[in-house]
Formats: C-alpha cells, sequence, structure tokens
C-alpha cells in the first residue's frame, strides 16, 4: 500500500465514522433554526457557520453526509452490479444475444426517465417518511443507472473471452462456472470497481437534481447534493467560502475512492 | 480477401436496420411515459384569474388533444414521413424551426467541447508516456482524479462565473474519463513485448509513440472517440441548462418542465440517433481495422 | 483631411460620454411565448408587448392613474357599458398605416373573438352578447358592451392596438419599438419605432434608445453577474437576497419600492374531491383550525430569514402598494402560538405530549406542496414547518415540479396544503373574479362549486358579483373591502407576505423611476437615456 493510499483509507475512515456517528458529533440537530443567527460566518458556536434559517452548516454537513455517503455509494453498487450482470451475460455469450443486449442498452440509455421518476412521486404517497423516500430515491437511482456501465463491461468481458488465459483455461476443460468465478471474475472486477466510483459523485448529485422533483430527501432532511444546490448562488461563494464545505468533502471522499481504485488496477 | 467489402457492407446494413428499430421503439417509450407522466395535458395559464371558465375549459381541451398515445404516434409518424415534425405545444412554433434553432449551439457546444477535450487528453496521455517522469504522472493523475471528482453542473457553474462558453464545460467533464482510458490503453500498448524491442534497439521515443505505440492503440481510441461523442451528450443537457446555452440541450429540459409531447419525442429521437450512429460508426471502423490486422 | 476630421469627430464621439442614441439591454426569463399582443399571458411576451404596443389609455405606474396616449380624451358611460374614445389624430403604424377608429373597431372585434381565449379579453367579457362599435366624428369612437364592465377604461391599458388594413398585420405597431429579431433561446432585439408619435417637451422625437435588446436568460445569478458586469442595465424584479449582495457595491443602483403587488400564501385543501381522510377534511374546513395556524406562523420571521427584510407581511389578498383598493383597516395577523393552541382547543383539539390530536384522537400532520426550483419558498415551508411543530403539529414538505403541482390542485385534487405565489398582474378586484367566486376555477381551496360550500363563501360571491356591477368606484370600494374583511377572518387562502420589488438599474440609465408596479423599471421607456460610455467595472 503507498502512501497515498493510506492517506485515503485514513480518510475515508474519518468521514464514514463521522457519518455513522453523526448523531453523536453533530453539535446541534439538523433541524433546528437558530433564527437569531442567520447567515453567519464560521465562530466558536458554529464551526462552519449558519445558513439563512440559522442552521448549524456543520451539523447539517454531518447529517448530510449520513445520508449521501451511505446511500450513493449503495446506489452505485447497485448499478454496477446490474451493469456486471447484463454485461457480462453480453459478452460472455456473444453473438446475437450480445447485439439484443446492447441495443437494448442504446434503448434504455436514450429514454428520458425522469418521467418514470415523477410517475413514482405520483404513486407515493405525500405524507411518506422522509427516510423512505430517500431510500426509494436512491433504488431508483440505482435501477437505471446502469446502461452506461454495462456497456463498458461488455466490451471488457468480450476482449476478455477471446484472450490467450480464457482459451487455456478452457482449453484445459475448466467448467463454465469455474471459468466465470475463477478466471473472468478477478479480470473484469477493476472496470466495475471504476463504474462504480464514476458513479458516486453522479448519484449524489442526481439526488439533489430529483429533489427538485419532489422525490429527493425532503425539507429538513440534509444531503450532499441538497447542500451543495446552494452553490447556485455563486456570487456569494469568495465571501463566503465556508460554503463549499460538502463540496469538498464529496470532492475528497470520491478521490480517495479514486486513489484506491488506481491501485486496483496497478496490481490487476 | 474478396469478401471483406460485402461483409463490411452487410454489417453496416445490419447496424442500420437496428438502429431505425431502436429509435422507433424509444419514440413510442418516450411519447407513452410522458403521456403517463402526472402534468401532462395541464397548463400554467390555467392559473391566470382572468381567464374565464369557458376558456380554461378551452385550454383543457386542447391540451389533452393528443391524449391516446397509439393515435398520436401514428400520426407523429406520418408526420415525420412527410417531413413534417409537427407544432411544438409550448413554444408555439413548427417543432423543426426550433430544431434548426437549436441545434447549431449544440452542435457548437459538443464540437469544440470534444475537439478541445481530445487534445488535452492525447496531448496529456502521450506527454505521460514519453515522459516515463514520475512526478509528472502523478501530477497529471491527480489533476484527473480531482477532476473526475467533481459533478457536471459544477463544472458548468465554474465555466460560468469565468466567462468561458458552455464547451469548454463539456471539455472539462470529459477530459478526466478520456484521460484514464486512453492512459490505460496507451500504457497497456507501451509494454508489449515489441515496444521494448524497439527501445532496445535505439529507436526514437517519437517514432515508437507514433509508429509503433499508437497503431496498437488506435481500435480502442476509436471506440473510446464514439463513447466520447456519448458522453459529450450527456454533459450537454446538465451544462446546457446551467449555464444558460441555447442548445438542444435546454430544449429537452423546457421541454420536459411543460410535457411537450411532440417535441419530446423529437428530441429523443435526434438524441437517440445521434448517439446510435456515433457508436456504429465506432464499432464499423472497429471492424474495419480488425479485419485490417486479421 | 476630410477623412481625419472625420476620425477625430469620431474617435471624440467615443470617447466622450453623451446621451441618447444607446442601446438599453435588459434580460428575459423565458422565451415570448406569443408576439400576438392579444395572447399575451406570460411575463416574457408581457415585456415585449409593452415595448412594442401603443395603447389607447395608459396606467401612470407610479400614480396608478389612466393617462392619455393614443385616446386624447375618454369617457365611461354611468352605467358602465359604454365607452367613448377621441382619437389622436394623425398616428401612424410603424409601417406607415393610417391609425384610425377602424383599428380600434378591429382590435376589439379580434380580442372578444370567443375562439381566442385571451386572458385580457375575458376580462372585457362580463355577459353573452355582441358589442357594438359607433364610429362617430371628429376621430371618435364608441363601444358599448352588453353589460356593465367594471372598471372599463382600466382594461384598455392592456390593450395594444392592431392595425385592420396593414399587410404586416400584427407586426405593425404602435408603440415605442419594432420587434428587429429575434433569435429562440438567446434574444429578442427591439428598434426605434420611426412612426412612434411622442415627443419630449423639446419636440424632440421620442424614444430617445435606438434599440433595446432583450437577453433571454433563466438563470437568475447569471443576470445578477451581467449586471455587476456592465451587459445589462436593469433587473425589473431582484431577489432580496441578490440585493443585499449587491448592496456594497452599487448602493446607488439598487431600488427598493416596497411591496410588490403579488403575495405568497398558503392553503388547505376543502374540495369534497380531495383525496384525503374525512377527519383531515373536517380539519381544514374548520375556521379555528385555519386562524389557528395563521397565528402559529410567525410572518416577521419568514420577512427577516427567507426575504432578508425585503417584504412586507400580508394582511389579505390586497397588496399596500394598491393604493385604491388596499382595505387599510385590517389588523395585522398577530404571531402567538399560545392563542393558536387556545382557539385548537376550543375547536376540540387537544395536545398530548407535545403532540396536537383531534378529537377522535387523530394526530394532527400534514404535508405542504410547492412548486420545486424555487428557494424563497422552499425556505418559506421550512419556517411553517419549524414555526408548526411549535404547537405540536408534524408537517412535511414536498416540492413538486410545476405540471405536477397544477395538476394536484387542479384535476386530482391530491393534497393537503399547498404554498405558492400569485402575481397580481392588475390592480382591479375584477382581476380576481375567478380566485373569490365559489364557481370559479381559481377558487383553490374548494374550486368550481355547484353552489357556495359555506355561508361566507355565498356571501363573498354576492359582494363580488355586486362590485363588478357597480359603476361607482366608492361603492365598489365598499364593497370589496367587505371581502376583503372576509377573507381576514376565514382564512381560505393564509396570506404570508408580499415581497418588496426590488430592482435594479445602472448608472448608465438615466430617468428611470422603479416602482413597485411592473414593469418596474422601464415603465416610461420612451423616456429612458443610456450613456454611450461603458463605464468600467
Amino acid at each position: 500500500m503507498t502512501r497515498l493510499q493510506f492517506i485515503s483509507v485514513l480518510l475515508l475512515i474519518v468521514t464514514y465514522s463521522i457519518a455513522l456517528g453523526a448523531k453523536l458529533l453533530a453539535p446541534a440537530d439538523y433541524a433546528v433554526q437558530f433564527r437569531e443567527t442567520p447567515n453567519q460566518p464560521p465562530s466558536a458556536q458554529f464551526l462552519l457557520g449558519t445558513d439563512e434559517l440559522g442552521r448549524d452548516r456543520l451539523s447539517r454537513l454531518f447529517y448530510a453526509c449520513q445520508t449521501s455517503l451511505l446511500l450513493a455509494p449503495a446506489a452505485a453498487a447497485l448499478s454496477t452490479l446490474l451493469a456486471a450482470i447484463v454485461g457480462t451475460a453480453a459478452g460472455y455469450t456473444g453473438g446475437w444475444f450480445e447485439k439484443l443486449t446492447m441495443a437494448g442498452v442504446d434503448l434504455f440509455l436514450s429514454l428520458p426517465w425522469l418521467f418514470l421518476i415523477i410517475t413514482v412521486r405520483a404513486v407515493l404517497p405525500l405524507n411518506v417518511a422522509p427516510a423512505i423516500s430517500v431510500l426509494v430515491t436512491f433504488a431508483i437511482l440505482g435501477c437505471l443507472g446502469w446502461a452506461a456501465s454495462a456497456r463498458v463491461v461488455c466490451a471488457g468481458v468480450r476482449n476478455l473471452r477471446s484472450s490467450g488465459f480464457m482459451l487455456n483455461a478452457r482449453a484445459l476443460g475448466c467448467r463454465r462456472s469455474r471459468l466465470l468465478a475463477m478466471q473472468l471474475a478477478p479480470n473484469v472486477k477493476p472496470v466495475l470497481w471504476a463504474q462504480f466510483l464514476v458513479s458516486i459523485p453522479v448519484f449524489v448529485l442526481a439526488e439533489a437534481n430529483l429533489s427538485m422533483l419532489g422525490l429527493g430527501v425532503a425539507e429538513p432532511l440534509p444531503s450532499l447534493g441538497g447542500l451543495m444546490r446552494e452553490l447556485e448562488n455563486f456570487s456569494g461563494l469568495s465571501a463566503q467560502p465556508w460554503r463549499l464545505a460538502p463540496l469538498a468533502v464529496l470532492v475528497v471522499c470520491v478521490s480517495a475512492f479514486q486513489v484506491l481504485s488506481r491501485g486496483r488496477e496497478v496490481e490487476a | 480477401m474478396p469478401d471483406r467489402a460485402p461483409r463490411l457492407l452487410r454489417s453496416i446494413c445490419l447496424r442500420l436496420v437496428t438502429i431505425a428499430a431502436v429509435v422507433l421503439v424509444a419514440g413510442l417509450a418516450c411519447a407513452t411515459m410522458v403521456r403517463f407522466a402526472p402534468g401532462f395535458g395541464v397548463d400554467e395559464r390555467e392559473l391566470d384569474p382572468r381567464l374565464s371558465a369557458e376558456s380554461i375549459a378551452a385550454l383543457r381541451s386542447q391540451n389533452a388533444g393528443d391524449g391516446n398515445i397509439g393515435h398520436f404516434y401514428w400520426h407523429f409518424l406520418a408526420g415525420l414521413l412527410h417531413g413534417d415534425l409537427g407544432q411544438a405545444r409550448t413554444f408555439s412554433q413548427p417543432i423543426a424551426q426550433l430544431m434548426k434553432d437549436r441545434a447549431p449551439a449544440t452542435a457548437q457546444n459538443i464540437g469544440y467541447g470534444l475537439a478541445l477535450a481530445w487534445s488535452i487528453t492525447l496531448a496529456a496521455a502521450f506527454a505521460a508516456a514519453a515522459l516515463q517522469n514520475k512526478a509528472a504522472e502523478v501530477l497529471l493523475s491527480a489533476a484527473s482524479i480531482a477532476l473526475l471528482s467533481l459533478p457536471a453542473a459544477v463544472v458548468a457553474l465554474v465555466a460560468v462565473i469565468a466567462r468561458k462558453p458552455a464547451s469548454i464545460a463539456i471539455a472539462l467533464a470529459l477530459v478526466p474519463v478520456l484521460y484514464r482510458y486512453s492512459r490505460n490503453v496507451i500504457a497497456k500498448n507501451c509494454a508489449e513485448p515489441w515496444i521494448a524491442a524497439a527501445r532496445a534497439r535505439g529507436v526514437s521515443k517519437g517514432r515508437i509513440l507514433f509508429c509503433h505505440v499508437l497503431p496498437g492503440a488506435s481500435p480502442q481510441l476509436v471506440a473510446l472517440a464514439g463513447v466520447s461523442l456519448n458522453m459529450a451528450f450527456g454533459a450537454a443537457l446538465p451544462i446546457e441548462v446551467v449555464a444558460d446555452s441555447p442548445g438542444l440541450g435546454q430544449l429537452a429540459w423546457q421541454a420536459a418542465l411543460a410535457r411537450d409531447l411532440p417535441l419530446l419525442v423529437t428530441v429523443t429521437g435526434v438524441v437517440a440517433t445521434m448517439t446510435l450512429v456515433a457508436n456504429a460508426c465506432a464499432a464499423t471502423v472497429n471492424d474495419a481495422l480488425r479485419m485490417e490486422h486479421a | 483631411m476630410k477623412i481625419k476630421i472625420c476620425l477625430l469627430l469620431l474617435a471624440l464621439a467615443i470617447t466622450v460620454p453623451g446621451f441618447g442614441q444607446g442601446e438599453l439591454r435588459f434580460c428575459l426569463h423565458a422565451d415570448p411565448k406569443t408576439f400576438n399582443p392579444l395572447l399575451v399571458d406570460d411575463d416574457a411576451s408581457e415585456a415585449v408587448r409593452y415595448l412594442t404596443g401603443g395603447v389607447l389609455v395608459r396606467l401612470n405606474r407610479r400614480t396608478q392613474q389612466l393617462e392619455p396616449e393614443l385616446a386624447t380624451a375618454w369617457k365611461v358611460s354611468p352605467d358602465g357599458r359604454r365607452i367613448e374614445f377621441t382619437l389622436r389624430p394623425g398616428i401612424k403604424f410603424s409601417d406607415g398605416t393610417p391609425f384610425g377608429a377602424e383599428d380600434v373597431a378591429f382590435t376589439m372585434k379580434s380580442l372578444m373573438d370567443p375562439e381566442l381565449h385571451s386572458p385580457i379579453g375575458d376580462g372585457f367579457r362580463s355577459a353573452n352578447g355582441d358589442m357594438h362599435f359607433q364610429i362617430l366624428p371628429k376621430n371618435r369612437i364608441a363601444i358599448t358592451f352588453p353589460a356593465p364592465v367594471a372598471g372599463l377604461d382600466k382594461l384598455f391599458d392592456q390593450v395594444s392596438m392592431m392595425s385592420a388594413h396593414s399587410p404586416e398585420k400584427e407586426r405593425a405597431v404602435l408603440g415605442p419599438f419594432v420587434v428587429a429579431d429575434y433569435k429562440p433561446g438567446s434574444y429578442v432585439e427591439l428598434k426605434r419605432n420611426p412612426n412612434y408619435w411622442k415627443k419630449d417637451s423639446a419636440g424632440r422625437h421620442l424614444p430617445y434608445l435606438d434599440a433595446v435588446r432583450l437577453d433571454i436568460q433563466q438563470n437568475r445569478e447569471i443576470e445578477v453577474m451581467r449586471f455587476k458586469r456592465g451587459e445589462v442595465q436593469l433587473i425589473n424584479s431582484l431577489d432580496g437576497e441578490y440585493y443585499d449582495r449587491l448592496q456594497p457595491q452599487m448602493r446607488s443602483e439598487l431600488f427598493d419600492s416596497g411591496p410588490s403587488f403579488d403575495s405568497e400564501q398558503m392553503w388547505f385543501n376543502q374540495s369534497p374531491a380531495a383525496k384525503i381522510p374525512e377527519y383531515k377534511l373536517a380539519w381544514f374546513r374548520s375556521t379555528q383550525f385555519r386562524q389557528a395556524i395563521s397565528s402559529a406562523i410567525n410572518r416577521q420571521d419568514l420577512v427577516r430569514l427567507v426575504f432578508n427584510n425585503h417584504a412586507t407581511p400580508a394582511i389579505g389578498p390586497i397588496s399596500p402598494a394598491n393604493k385604491f383598493w388596499f382595505n387599510s383597516k385590517l389588523k395585522p395577523h398577530a404571531y402567538d402560538q399560545s392563542a393558536a393552541i387556545r382557539l385548537l382547543v376550543k375547536a376540540g383539539f387537544r395536545m398530548q405530549g407535545g403532540v396536537l390530536h383531534d378529537a377522535q384522537g387523530h394526530a394532527v400532520e400534514f404535508s405542504i406542496i410547492t412548486n420545486a426550483g424555487n428557494q424563497a419558498r422552499e425556505r418559506m415551508a421550512a419556517v411553517i414547518q419549524q414555526d408548526l411543530a411549535g404547537i405540536g403539529i408534524k408537517v412535511g414538505v414536498v416540492t413538486l415540479d410545476f405540471p405536477s403541482l397544477i395538476e394536484r390542485m387542479t384535476r386530482t385534487f391530491n393534497y393537503e396544503a399547498c404554498l405558492l405565489g400569485l402575481n397580481n398582474n392588475g390592480l382591479d378586484p375584477n382581476d380576481q373574479m375567478a380566485v373569490w367566486l365559489s364557481s370559479g376555477d381559481n377558487h383553490q381551496w374548494n374550486p368550481a362549486q355547484k353552489s357556495p360550500a359555506t355561508a361566507w363563501e355565498a356571501e363573498v360571491d354576492k359582494l363580488m358579483r355586486a362590485q363588478a356591477s357597480a359603476t361607482s368606484a366608492t361603492k365598489r370600494k365598499a364593497l370589496f373591502d367587505k371581502v376583503q374583511e372576509i377573507a381576514w377572518e376565514q382564512q381560505p387562502f393564509i396570506y404570508l407576505v408580499h415581497k418588496n420589488a426590488l430592482s435594479a438599474v445602472s448608472k448608465e440609465v438615466h430617468g428611470a423611476e422603479p416602482v413597485a408596479l411592473s414593469p418596474q423599471t422601464y415603465w416610461q421607456i420612451e423616456k429612458l437615456r443610456v450613456t454611450i460610455e461603458r463605464a468600467s467595472r
């Protein structure tokens, strides 16, 4: 393990501990509005200042990590899993099945799924608990995000299928299940890992966009994407750089994941 | 090989048929989704208290007009065959005109964006391969990692603040992904035994790179080029919306918010066609290259 | 030599700051949906109409009084059915076609075409039947309506005259500018109308400006940024947050014109078609419940936290900016949570472990829907959520995209409470007819009733109808004051705040007097000037 990877692991451990222990660590509840002190700069009481409604930014950031950094990777894992299944099946089988599947992927990629999401919101009751609505959101994201990755996985598997060691293994009479598990899987892993990482920030932000359609994280529950929507008001950012904290957390976390994944690539 | 040309032709034909089929199904699926999404057939004007009950009733019946999806799609396709895409409901303009007005902006955004992204990517990837310098490598990787972790919408915001056009944002969103793949491809090709042999014989660095590494890497780079067009399209939608660039991405977003059925079906069809054709082109070029090698 | 002198003059013209002949730039927030002045129903088209259209009479945006334009004089008959205009002689459309009584008749006929469904036309439609035109000598025309039309003369402020004969149809205009170019998604370019009739006191042809460029810019943030850079010179409506952010650097270019005509309000769904449990419907129909909610919401905090003090707590449907129609006898709704709880207890609710329960023991909780993408409204919802938690009510907030929201409000009635704003473009209560009549489609809390559901709604119906057919302004005012009192008491709409009309006018623009009424900054467009030299920032 290189030094950089060590630092990355450390960073991830710290962020995830904060995310999991938000309840213990946060100085205030995420919803409490200190109405007498809105828009405060960082101070001893509010380490990252307060937002427009006087809510403690640091506490909101901790809770946002909880929702986003736990659920976005989960959604990314779900979509990568789907991509792995579809991509491997298509790439390994080849022939017309692969062509058909890839046509399906193209079809899937070109559809405006936004409307499905809007329809899901209409089906869910308005009074649904915030936690459930968040779970549904990330589940949908996970189910919709697989197509682009499936294409990449399929290409990777196709190349592997005709590679020397696979031919060797097959010639030696290796069973299909064993072939998949022992030969193919370790070689597809780096591709999957890369796809998994690339999709985390995409999902974090997608959730924020969905909250604008009524299906994201509802007020007052914070999420990283939701906090980052504040960046839309960029003209005040230079005067209040602490508003960039959610973005910084996201970039640091995803970068740490990336560093770890590069290490794996080198090993592979 | 005498049968190479017909084989290529057949594969191209097959691809075209697939594309047509996928686009047709995509159009129908899009129309169905929009039709059954909540908010279809409503109009903001219904909230105008100045309108009389009759006018509101008229608005509603007018908007509910294309309610039957099969009927709508049949008429839409029939119109398409005559070169008439119909009228956009929200913009009260012919769709063909709207597409014609908006396409140049997107073409420009994507064109410049891709050109810039590929120039940066190839320059960086070759520099990294040619320099063989650990520090430079780490620096480039770090930059690409950081960029990769930034969401596209944030990149677009940065471009807006810096008064840079949307194409720069698209390029910045593509570069890290492209760099990552092309760097791997080139590194893999550099590790081939014949490169080591060439190096041992004292062939110059540039010659190795351009005469030996590049040809080996080209099929994968071409495939990546095809995919990059798709990625550029994907990035263009949020970036155009954030940066207020009057292209197809922005049009699609407005059409979606207004549930403009014919306009959405058209935009979906156009985007699907473009991405599928780009993929198919890349695949065909790849096939041709592979056959050449064979 | 000659060339040298020309160059010298040119150089002087460029460096010396001068007036006039300039181009004014500002932003529209969407593409204009129509260039037909009679069909205008969105802000962008409205702006184009205001800048290009010529009207018979114009409402002075500051005094809120009518002033002569294409008509030099007008008279409404005592029964309110007939209006007679004396037209200004010698006026020509932008293409040179002369303007006369025939054009007025043509415009009104087109406007009142029942197939057109124009919101402006619907304002004139007090009863079924045809209008009659009488073209009189000395450039006069009389229009007779089938029934009295309340506030008849003021309605003409919205009617841009069209030419009956011009081959250019709606492109021939009488206003200060003509549409020269339109690039969808990018800009609308307006050029000076060479035939515009108005002159200044020195006899100079108006408008002073050569051109107006309307950039289509959806993103308000970019609009503010471009204003700071001097790329656009006006911002018609500015958010409080931006106002405060610009304040330190450009204090002299920002204007707070006091409360605007728009209101922000929330209401409960009382429709019998509502897809909500019967016991919740019973809460929402209870006057005391609505009053309690109203007094549990801290409007002052809304003003301070959400609008950075650039708003005014709302009392009723009419903003205090509306000088004539506002009922000044109404008291502000007091913020008093213990009074709210007392009211709720009186209505049969009870507190149990910090949670409010109704008489049958249901915990009181409901969801508020509002439109997505509007940060102010989302923050208002968060403040309300917190306030109502103070009286033991759990509130969920759901943001929906606009079409979904409208569908729930007007078709499925699948919502409990809604938070939304109402844009009041007109001054007259008649513009709110569809809101207050129980049969109205915009009677949002319980729209399109066959017969009034409650006694007070029946009373409001009666008062609204009476004010619409009354012809004396003072009598109408007395009747509508009563409507405002009932609305204050019953709170079908819980009025929260009126945003202040904030605007920005660059130093380069001279002659602007921002007001609360739309179009806030350019209502006297023909008198605006722009200094040629761009100030460097």
